[in-house]
């Protein structure tokens, strides 16, 4: 990947924080690490376009801060086991190979042995990674069919390269993440996200897939208007309305419509999978799952007893 | 003060013009009373060419003035370009006048810096994509320019306008006009034009035609692009017009139906009425109002 403007930078106060969620949502109590600002990958949909105002992409330099900030943190919170990402405000592994920002981080995470590192991504590298990768680091992609990426994701790595790297990690050990986020709405989405999951099933492993989060597309305002000016039909193809979070999101009965069918095939192929939808109504939830999951809290006991399964005791 | 007959300078030459429209009814009336009290300034070239007072030469012309008052500057065209933009600063300038200062000064060379300084000046932040618009208005065909000055449309939806063709553009302002819409309507109905164009490739303006007001323009267009929506707002509407409510119990609904509870506000004064309400209230459960409204805001059918 060529590579944009890279500043770097020294941390200036916390660089760890809570997810910053969306109101009146149920978040998944992830925690951030803003190692990167700045993502070259440029996916239309991609919530970064309105939220970041400087361009190109900065990087902290200072990783030993950093570690010692998230360390304190884990050492603070001993209710539930935290899980941390650096792909809040960039993609994880789109410049990894040549910045070598998340190494010092995973190494950390393996040495800790308290915490999971979850490594979140669109770009399928890794190899770089392998000297630091243990089973505390989670390596997760998102997930969407070809076409989608074919005309929304143009920079990333073809979804075939995202399994066959998901697949290379689980042979080396660690636990997997996916991601279906932003689900897309659009002319002959069904068949398409079906072949996807059949692909997803064919190729890796499944019962050491520790998550699966299901997301409907949601964008704010300003990238409503920058949809719009650029016609992207695909991304507006179905119908939205405002949330009480002040994002555009699809009307409720067309978000309930499509997680019951992601979740009921996803559990077709795996019933023991941990489906989560991200940032949902604990009614969209009640409907499309059948859980009762009212609360943050409530989810993230969920991801608690999931840990549990994958892990034993070791967090104790 | 020196006079000049105004066969002897070169009226169409609007190189300096930024006034639009020229013509100006109170400008008319004082101009017949009073005559034209302020020189136009005039720029040497071959005939003379305006640099300011385009509008008190289109007033004069109307009432028949054959003669004016006038200065020479001994100044260069750019000069007299920035002469012409900051003697109508002295006023608010309209949308249009703005775009037509800032295409003039890039017609004729200004760096974009300087173009951005007077951008500023003028209240239009200074960006590319601003001055996209602003060019697009400057060289709108006459129906657009009037139709953005008489609605005084702020730039944000000028750019919305011209992000239709022509054609589309052309309907849009038929429109418009027929239903005299506020800065407000006007904006929603372009957003839902623009995503209907969007979803859809086209507007299908017969449609549209004889809707009575904005509004209904705005429910025919948000039919189209949000066709759920509008039938769960069907729906709420005949189910709240079947029960007959009294105007002191008010059911609110989410309007975007993704809140599943409802809001029931009853005002009253005295205990008697409370009890009242309440017997209506109790009534309409039984008949199941409230069930098929919850119906609506759970959105689909729940799981089994």
């Amino acid at each position: 990947m060529s590579s944009p403007t890279v500043r770097r930078i020294e941390s200036k106060g916390s660089v760890v924080r809570d997810c910053p969620g969306t109101r009146k949502h149920i978040c998944c109590g992830y925690k951030t690490i803003d190692l990167i600002e700045g993502c070259p990958l440029s996916c239309s949909y991609c919530i970064l376009r309105g939220y970041l105002n400087n361009p190109g992409i900065a990087v902290r330099t200072d990783s030993g801060a950093v570690i010692k900030e998230i360390d304190r943190l884990i050492a603070r919170i001993g209710t539930h086991v935290l899980r941390f990402g650096t792909g809040e405000l960039s993609d994880s592994l789109a410049l990894d190979d040549e910045l070598h920002v998340n190494g010092p981080v995973a190494q950390f995470f393996g040495e800790r042995k308290k915490a999971l590192l979850e490594l979140k991504s669109k770009w399928a590298s890794i190899d770089h990674l392998k000297p630091y990768l243990n089973p505390y680091v989670v390596i997760s992609f998102s997930v969407a069919p070809q076409r989608m990426i074919d005309m929304e994701e143009k920079r990333t790595s073809p979804i075939s390269a995202r399994l066959k790297t998901l697949k290379k990690a689980q042979d080396w050990g660690c636990f997997v993440g996916l991601h279906f986020d932003p689900v897309v709405i659009y002319e002959g989405f069904e068949k398409d996200y079906a072949d996807l999951i059949d692909e997803i099933a064919g190729t890796l492993d499944l019962k050491r897939v520790i998550w699966v989060s299901v997301g409907c597309l949601r964008f704010t305002p300003p990238l409503m208007n920058l949809f719009l000016r650029e016609k992207r039909a695909n991304l507006l193809h179905s119908e939205f309305i405002m949330g009480e979070d002040g994002k555009f999101r699809y009307i409720k009965a067309e978000r309930v419509k499509v997680y019951r069918m992601l979740y009921e095939r996803l559990l077709e192929k795996e019933p023991g999978l941990f489906v989560y939808l991200c940032m949902e109504r604990a009614d969209v939830w009640r409907q499309a799952t059948g859980r009762e999951i009212e609360t943050t809290e409530d989810l993230t006991a969920c991801f608690d007893r999931r840990i549990g399964e994958f892990y034993g005791g070791s967090f104790a | 003060m020196e006079t000049v007959e105004i066969d002897k300078i070169h009226v169409n030459d609007r190189s300096f013009c930024v006034s639009y429209p020229l013509e100006d009814a109170l400008l008319l009336a004082s101009v017949a009373k009073l005559g034209v009290l302020v020189p136009l300034s005039l720029l040497r070239k071959g005939h003379p060419i305006i640099v300011t007072g385009f509008k008190r030469l289109d007033a004069a012309r109307r009432l028949g003035i054959r003669e004016l008052p006038y200065v020479f500057l001994d100044i260069s065209e750019r000069q007299a370009l920035l002469t012409a933009i900051h003697d109508n600063m002295t006023r608010p300038l309209n949308t249009v006048e703005k775009a037509l200062c800032i295409d003039k000064m890039l017609t004729a060379g200004f760096k974009v810096e300087e173009v951005y300084e007077v951008m500023t000046m003028l209240g239009l932040p200074p960006r590319e994509s601003i001055l996209r618009t602003v060019i697009s208005t400057a060289w709108a065909e006459e129906q657009a320019k009037s139709f953005i000055v008489r609605h005084q449309l702020p730039l944000t939806l000028v750019e919305r306008l011209f992000w239709f063709e022509p054609e589309e553009r052309y309907g849009i302002i038929r429109l418009a006009d027929s239903v005299h819409g506020t800065v407000s309507s006007y904006r929603e109905m372009l957003r839902l034009m623009m995503l209907l164009k969007v979803k859809r490739g086209a507007i299908d303006f017969q449609q549209l035609d004889g809707a009575k007001d904005a509004d209904a323009i705005r429910q025919r267009l948000k039919r189209q692009t949000h066709p759920l929506l509008s039938d769960l707002e069907e729906k709420l509407k005949v189910l709240l017009s079947s029960c007959a409510l009294p105007p002191h119990i008010k059911v609110r609904v989410d309007p975007a139906f993704e809140k599943e509870s409802i809001d029931i506000s009853l005002r009253a004064g005295s205990s008697q009425e409370i009890e009242e309400a309440l017997k209506k209230l109790e009534c309409l459960t039984g008949q199941g109002l409230f069930r098929s409204i919850f119906e609506l805001t759970h959105g689909t059918p729940h799981r089994v």
